[in-house]
């Protein structure tokens, strides 16, 4: 199982430079490490000591100087182009979809909205294997295939999900 | 709608991925269809009291054939044939406005398809180092982040 990590910022004017600095940080090969810092070292001080600083520019400095990142380069990577269109195509691609608030999951496309209990996850997650096992795919191939070769391009609703159900019904009595 | 919201509850059980917001869409379009059904009720009842009120003299009939002479003409089977006819007439318009506001509130076209397969790109990402876990693994669970 892999988790893909995609940029929904909901609060901008807090941690816009902290999800670039994400990025920043994962040209340097180091987003993994970066994005558990910040939890770490960032968010959980600001919530327990509501302290807005800890999530500015200087401490998300200090966090990369820890880790041995090279500043400078992520300080050019941060106000670069790059890092800040993949957060906006990250955003479109998920808001094309229909997602909209954080978190948010899609287990092998299926979307799963806000947080569920770990049972859930685990059921999602038996009966994508149980449809992996059956496709004959092998792993590595699979998301490309099955679910980005085959899956919805783009937002479908339950209701319009049921129209589609029932039209098929109907032609199919007739 | 208690009862509705009762049987609702019952229904789902325990299933744990039988969401709260699912619970809720279901209920509200329980809601709706109750709504619905009571409009169209209320709608019958207008006419069959009518239809009654035809069958018996009234002390407003002299006020009512002065200002609509033309309604309170005739038999009750003409008349009631005029109503119905009026009622043709006036229902799909109603039905229709009924419709867009039910549609316009309808939770459910807002729902993701709950057996929706949605294609979601993760080439950049991946190119990024964005991942956890295996590249090649079979479960691929693409989570939209935010740092507050």
């Amino acid at each position: 199982m892999r988790v893909v990590f995609k940029n929904m910022v909901v609060h901008p004017q807090q941690v816009q430079r902290a999800h670039l600095a994400g990025c920043a940080a994962g040209k340097q090969g180091r987003f993994l490490d970066f994005y558990r810092a910040f939890w770490d070292q960032a968010y959980k001080p600001y919530a327990e000591q509501h302290d807005m600083t800890k999530l500015g520019e200087e401490n998300v400095m200090a966090i990369a100087t820890t880790l041995g990142l090279d500043v400078t380069k992520l300080k050019a990577d941060m106000d670069g182009k790059e890092c800040a269109q993949l957060l906006e195509t990250d955003e479109a691609e998920l808001q094309k979809f229909g997602v909209n608030g954080t978190p948010a999951f899609f287990i092998n496309g299926t979307f799963i909205g806000g947080g569920i209990p770990k049972e859930a996850f685990h059921k999602i997650i038996d009966e994508q294997l149980k449809t992996f096992a059956a496709s004959g795919v092998p792993a590595e191939q699979f998301y490309t295939t099955q679910i980005m070769g085959k899956g919805l391009k783009k937002f479908r609703s339950a209701k319009d999900a049921k129209k589609a159900a029932q039209g098929a019904e109907a032609a199919g009595g007739h | 709608m208690i009862a509705v919201d009762i049987a609702t509850e019952a229904n789902s059980g325990t299933d744990p991925s039988d969401t709260r917001g699912a619970r809720m869409g279901r209920a509200a379009w329980h809601d709706a269809a109750m709504n619905r059904l009571a409009l169209s009720a209320a709608g019958l009842a207008v006419v069959l009291g009518t239809v009654a009120a035809c069958e018996k003299p009234s002390r407003l009939d002299p006020v009512a054939h002065r200002g609509h002479a033309s309604v309170a003409q005739g038999d009750v089977e003409t008349r009631l044939a005029r109503l119905e006819q009026k009622l043709a007439g006036i229902d799909p318009e109603a039905l229709q406005f009924l419709e867009t506001a039910y549609e316009q509130n309808d939770p459910s076209a807002k729902e993701p398809d709950p057996n929706g397969v949605f294609a979601v790109n993760i080439e950049q990402n991946l190119a990024n180092g964005q991942v956890e876990g295996p590249i090649g693994a079979p479960i691929t669970i693409v989570e939209a982040w935010d740092f507050a």
